[in-house]
């Protein structure tokens, strides 16, 4: 029986203006966010290639490898056509060199303001926005719309049980549902092998669990309608009920999770914590110095009153002594400052880690949080992005300075030129440093294996989203008063 | 012979949660080929009789009988005697009058019925042929409520349940209706129909049963009220001055 509920579901869905205008709209946005995502990687591509052909290029020129200027970039991933993520948010690339740390500069958002006010309209927004939107045009209406219009009093006047009614509704509304989703998403992998996007079978691998969890994610949305909807007497109160469980788990909870755990949980600003390394190390110098004048002080206590001579002597007699005693108190204090400084910035590593744990967890009461994560983690461009990166980037940084060492600090060659009246005798021509030497940059390996691990606790807390929904639902219509 | 009756109501009562006793201990019969009218108005029990009889709601004493079957202890048993029309027929606007007519066919145990069968059933309603393959979003409710009874009709049940089947039809289309109903009752369906019509009642009932405030005052055969005006009897009854 409940086939005939699904037929007359699917059928209904069909001919209805809703869906085709919802469908077309869900369809014509997520084959637009497909172009603009494979767009936007290929004009990152080609920017990434361009940028590293210039740094080999003008490093070609130099003489001296301590003159090269080298950087890490950020190679952009085919993943990045279906969730942007955080990718925007962090710098493109690093300088390694030996006198400063690794920092990602210049981010897409940094360059182009316009873009972190408006956001990157990837899948992911539109499939979190869209789909679950749609998903509540379906059915806020899918039990109580039966009532008003008289027909599930015609239905159960005959053999049907409501089991039988509310399974063949779902599997109805669902299959509608799958339709333009289907349809848009063959249109956008089309998009993707016709515009050249090179994807591994690891690629398409994680692009199908992703598929797989946006349809998790709007039968979620389409649950909690039915249920609404089985709940209440009008469709026009349940729409209403819906659009405010919409804002809040699309707009509210992952922004409201971020303050909270921003509150329960404060964090001090890299400018505070920058500000504290330079009191703590105001303070080390002054008390260096200090401790200095008191060792200056005895130290020429012993040949006080005696001629300037005898200090001469006594001077010369001790300087190696005391140049060693004096590099030892400054290195000493040299590491007190390191030593406190890399404690604060592990500290605010770990703050910052706790922080956002709290905050993840505390959005993931959220449908449309859990499927962002599992959609970022599935791309990596999840926050751990930049953390990957940049631990990469050290380890190429420590390479990059072994290499360094091995080439002699860094000297290709100089080039003497002496004048010695009758013209002027040069050395041989410096040689220019060959880069082909020179060790390359891998960027960090992020596995559909890790990826699948790392969302796949996210993608069971979907699944858990639509079982409660489902049995919500199903209970709430064995309960509905059919009259 | 005695023949069975094919709708019963047998000391059927109910009273809701919050105390109000919409049916008291009300009984009747409906046999085959006969047209029965439950007259009364708004509260008077009426549809509170006809949620019994479809399972919607539970009676708290006395059994409601459908094809001798207590719906009450086997409602899918005895939902395969009955049809059901109410008052408010929207059905699926987005189906055609035969897609509609198809889908609620199907539900009703009808599965190999042909596109000629749907239409043969829509023209015995008096259901325009142009409109056979048209939206009901466009349809009137003197149209809508035609295809409601050819889904009544198309189901073959031996019962046939409506609820205030001609409110809100202008008079050409409630007397199509009716022309319809006699029809049925010629074919020896019982005819279970709710209404506070009292002219359409006189006109169309085998028997009359007249309700206020839950409670059957008074069960009128045709040949009863041959003789009487109907419309007094009703006031009569509802004020009191004739016992019940």
């Amino acid at each position: 029986m409940w086939r005939i509920f699904l037929e007359k579901e699917l059928k209904d869905s069909l001919q209805s203006a809703r869906f085709v205008v919802t469908s077309l709209v869900s369809i014509a946005l997520i084959a637009l966010s497909f172009y603009l995502g494979i767009a936007h990687y290929q004009a990152r591509l080609s920017q990434y290639e361009q940028s590293q052909q210039m740094m080999l290029e003008t490093a070609s020129q130099q003489t001296n490898w301590m003159a090269a200027s080298v950087f890490a970039f950020r190679k952009p991933d085919p993943m990045e056509v279906f969730v942007n993520g955080i990718n925007s948010d962090i710098g493109r690339y690093s300088e390694i060199n030996q006198m400063r740390g690794i920092k990602l500069v210049r981010s897409e958002f940094g360059d182009d303001p316009m873009l972190a006010v408006f956001q990157f309209l990837d899948l992911s927004f539109v499939v979190q926005i869209v789909l679950s939107l749609m998903a509540i045009l379906f059915t806020y209406n899918a039990i109580n719309g039966e009532k008003e219009g008289g027909t599930l009093k015609l239905i159960f006047a005959n053999q049907i049980s409501k089991a039988e009614f509310i399974l063949g509704k779902l599997l109805g509304n669902w299959v509608a549902l799958l339709v333009p989703f289907i349809i848009s998403f063959l249109i956008g992998a089309m998009l993707i092998i016709a515009m050249g996007v090179e994807m591994s079978a690891a690629h398409w691998g994680r692009f199908a669990i992703f598929a797989f969890s946006a349809v998790l994610y709007f039968t979620c949305f389409m649950l909690i309608g039915v249920f609404v909807s089985a709940l209440t007497k009008r469709s026009s109160l349940s729409f209403l009920i819906l659009l405010v469980c919409w804002i809040v788990s699309v707009l509210i909870i992952p922004k409201a999770a971020t303050m909270l755990a921003g509150q329960a949980m404060p964090v001090p600003s890299a400018d505070e914590i920058e500000s504290r390394i330079a009191s703590f190390s105001t303070q080390a110098r002054t008390e260096f110095f200090a401790s200095m004048n008191k060792l200056f002080a005895e130290r020429f206590r012993p040949v006080e009153g005696q001629s300037q001579e005898q200090r001469d002597q006594f001077v010369r007699e001790n300087q190696e002594r005391w140049q060693q005693e004096e590099k030892e108190i400054r290195e000493t204090m040299d590491k007190k400052i390191a030593e406190y400084s890399a404690r604060q910035y592990e500290d605010l590593y770990n703050q910052k880690n706790s922080q956002e744990l709290l905050a993840l967890s505390l959005s993931k009461f959220s449908p449309a949080s859990a499927f962002q994560l599992v959609a970022m983690k599935l791309g990596g461009t999840d926050t751990g992005l930049k953390r990957r990166y940049e631990d990469a980037m050290k380890d190429y940084r420590k390479q990059y300075t072994n290499f360094l060492s091995d080439k002699g600090g860094g000297h290709g060659g100089i080039r003497l030129s002496v004048s010695n009246g009758r013209g002027t005798v040069s050395a041989a021509e410096p040689k220019k440093i060959n880069i082909a030497e020179m060790p390359k940059f891998s960027d960090p390996v992020y596995g559909a294996g890790e990826a699948i691990n790392a969302s796949l606790f996210d993608v069971g807390l979907l699944a858990l989203f639509n079982i409660l929904a489902f049995v919500g639902a199903f209970v709430a219509f064995l309960h509905y008063d059919l009259r | 012979m005695e023949q069975h009756a094919t709708i019963s109501a047998e000391g059927l009562t109910k009273i809701y949660e919050d105390g109000v006793c919409a049916l008291d201990h009300v009984s009747f019969a409906v046999k085959p080929g006969e047209i029965f009218c439950l007259l009364g108005g708004n509260g008077a029990g009426k549809t509170t009789a006809i949620n019994i009889f479809l399972g919607f709601i539970p009676p708290s004493q006395g059994v409601a009988k459908i094809h001798n079957v207590d719906i009450h202890r086997d409602p899918l048993e005895a939902k395969k005697y009955v049809s059901y029309l109410s008052d408010v027929v929207m059905l699926y606007p987005n189906f055609t009058a035969r897609q509609n007519l198809d889908f609620f066919a199907r539900l009703g145990g009808k599965h190999a019925l042909t596109r000629d069968d749907y239409y043969t059933a829509l023209r015995r309603v008096g259901l325009q042929e142009k409109a056979f393959e048209q939206k009901l979003k466009g349809f009137s409710k003197g149209m809508r409520q035609k295809v409601g009874l050819a889904i009544a009709i198309i189901k073959e049940s031996p019962a046939i349940i409506l609820d205030e089947p001609t409110s809100g039809l202008d008079p050409k289309a409630a007397n199509e209706f009716q022309t319809t109903l006699l029809g049925l009752r010629a074919q020896g369906k019982a005819i279970l129909m709710s209404t506070h019509d009292i002219f359409r009642a006189k006109e169309i009932a085998d028997t009359v049963g007249i309700m206020n405030e839950g409670k059957m005052l008074a069960i009128k055969s045709r040949k009863e009220l041959e003789h009487e005006d109907l419309e007094q009897l009703y006031l009569n009854y509802i004020h009191g001055k004739v016992a019940a």
